[in-house]
């Protein structure tokens, strides 16, 4: 009886061993003896610096309690205004939209509660059941801007405005400005908007990046925000560094990250192609339970992974603006498949280097 | 002579017709009557959504995942109502390609098929794009895929 209880603790305590020592596939290879994906990062082992950087994550909210980010995320703010607002208008609650809500004649699929939560664990996850962020050490800011109703064009421009610290009308000023802002959003216009740009142009100069989806439309043109100048534009690649294919398709693609899709044949533990997440599953009793999981498809994932490198990058240097990174990309961008269907795109993908590169 | 000029006119043929035979399919959703007066023309021509989703105001907002996941028989709820998903042959080359797309093989809808659960699934089989296009604009909401984008009162590209 004693023996057996021992057994099964020691079973207990190697199953946790092991899942403590599991690598999400797109940060690089844990061991030298594993072989690492062709668009892994390789920013695993890398020691976040001594400055903490703060991410806005403006999306469809975070679930605060997921182990996952617990210690991660900081005080937010629901950007998102009346009539879009479910709630009644902005408030500091940043949870997401209940499951089931709905607008109106407008349906959604339940995906977007968990949007903003997956989004957020890619950038800061704490490693807590394999989920790990490309900066363990980031602080995430959730910003509310989408709900069951959608999102307005100008609680976009408030949001970026306020997470980035600037006044925003009838709003708090943000305690906590954000040096990188993540916006897995697209859609809007062919061009970037006027005033868009202008705020883009204003972050910039107090060296602040905007990281953006290129967008889920199947090899069409960049979307707003990604098509502004300035904006990080951030394609998906496969675990194999092909470009995937719902990926949006222009040569203004700032650069290209793992985004997960299609399961590729390798019998390698990349061959899941798909991104660990930190997200919420509702069990037969329609409790929502978080859960850990290789579910990320789409730029949406592709962004907060350049989202979180470019936060480590800044932990490091935390004097350096998107200037900078524009100087010195080349330290960190590597040419990803070419793709026949834009013969003019350059593509590159985002990569640490080997041997310790990233400095 | 003759024979060259004919051979080379069917290496053309078949050239022209290689895209159609390998033709990316599209994934079309059910569209939504939205009150055009609620919205202007700005905003429907300008709205966003997260990135995962369809930023059209006038279809279903599905994302990748949720696709990946009818598709497998994963039930997927949207706005509390159950997702319909139609099919077609597990051979014909769109639903090769549409599945492809979403990271799936058609031996997925093989399974589906062979247990029987495609009523549970709310997957629908369909032998042809007509009836594809029957099949969408006859659930809601529901998504399928077609050879070309697809546009008319029931239903619309979903991206």
């Amino acid at each position: 009886m004693i023996f057996s209880k021992r057994l099964f603790s020691g079973l207990f305590w190697l199953a946790c061993a092991i899942q403590a020592q599991e690598v999400p596939w797109h940060l690089g290879s844990p061991t030298v003896t594993q072989i690492p994906a062709a668009s892994a990062l390789n920013t695993y082992g890398i020691a976040p610096g001594p400055t903490t950087i703060v991410v806005a994550v403006i999306d469809s909210g975070v679930l605060a309690d997921h182990p996952s980010l617990a210690g991660a995320l900081l005080p937010g703010y629901d950007m998102l205004s009346e009539p879009k607002n479910l709630r009644g208008g902005r408030s500091a609650n940043f949870s997401p939209d209940l499951r089931e809500a709905t607008c109106g004649k407008r349906v959604m699929s339940s995906a977007f509660r968990t949007h903003g939560t997956e989004v957020a664990s890619l950038i800061a996850g704490n490693g807590i059941d394999g989920v790990m962020g490309v900066n363990t050490n980031a602080k995430i800011l959730p910003v509310r801007l989408f709900g069951a109703c959608g999102m307005k064009r100008s609680d976009m421009l408030d949001a970026i405005a306020w997470s980035a610290g600037l006044p925003v009308a009838g709003v708090p000023t943000n305690p906590t400005p954000a040096r990188v802002i993540n916006l897995s959003l697209a859609g809007g216009a062919t061009s970037c908007g006027a005033e868009l740009q202008e705020l883009i142009h204003q972050l910039s100069a107090r060296k602040i990046f905007v990281i953006a989806a290129a967008g889920n439309n199947f090899h069409k043109p960049l979307p707003e925000p990604a098509n502004c100048e300035g904006v990080i534009s951030v394609g998906a690649v496969d675990a194999e560094n092909r470009i995937e294919i719902y990926s949006a398709l222009d040569k203004r693609t700032y650069l290209y990250a793992p985004g997960g899709g299609k399961k590729l044949a390798s019998a390698e533990p990349w061959g899941v192609n798909q991104l660990k997440i930190a997200s919420y599953a509702v069990d037969f009793f329609g409790n929502e339970k978080p859960v850990a999981e290789y579910r990320g498809i789409g730029t949406s994932f592709a962004a907060p992974v350049a989202a979180g490198f470019i936060s480590l990058w800044l932990s490091r240097h935390p004097d350096k603006g998107p200037a900078d990174f524009a100087k010195e990309n080349f330290s960190f961008l590597r040419p990803v498949h070419p793709i026949d269907a834009c013969l003019d795109c350059e593509p590159k993908g985002l990569f640490a280097g080997k041997n310790g590169a990233f400095k | 002579m003759s024979q060259k000029i004919a051979s080379i006119a069917l290496a053309i043929a078949l050239s022209c017709l290689a895209p159609t035979l390998h033709a990316q399919a599209v994934w079309q959703c059910s569209r939504i009557q939205v009150d055009d007066e609620a919205l202007s023309a700005s905003e429907k021509d300008a709205s966003f959504s997260i990135a995962s989703m369809s930023a059209a105001v006038d279809v279903i907002n599905l994302s990748l995942r949720d696709l990946a996941d009818v598709y497998s028989g994963r039930p997927v709820r949207v706005g509390g109502l159950p997702l319909t998903a139609c099919f077609m042959s597990i051979d014909h080359p769109l639903t090769v390609s549409a599945l492809e797309t979403l990271g799936l093989n058609a031996s997925v809808l093989k399974t589906l098929a062979r247990k029987s659960a495609i009523v549970h699934s709310h997957l629908y089989w369909v032998s042809d794009e007509s009836l594809m296009e029957a099949c969408i604009a006859s659930h809601f909401p529901a998504v399928g895929y077609m050879a070309r984008a697809t546009q008319t009162d029931k239903i619309a590209p979903c991206y």
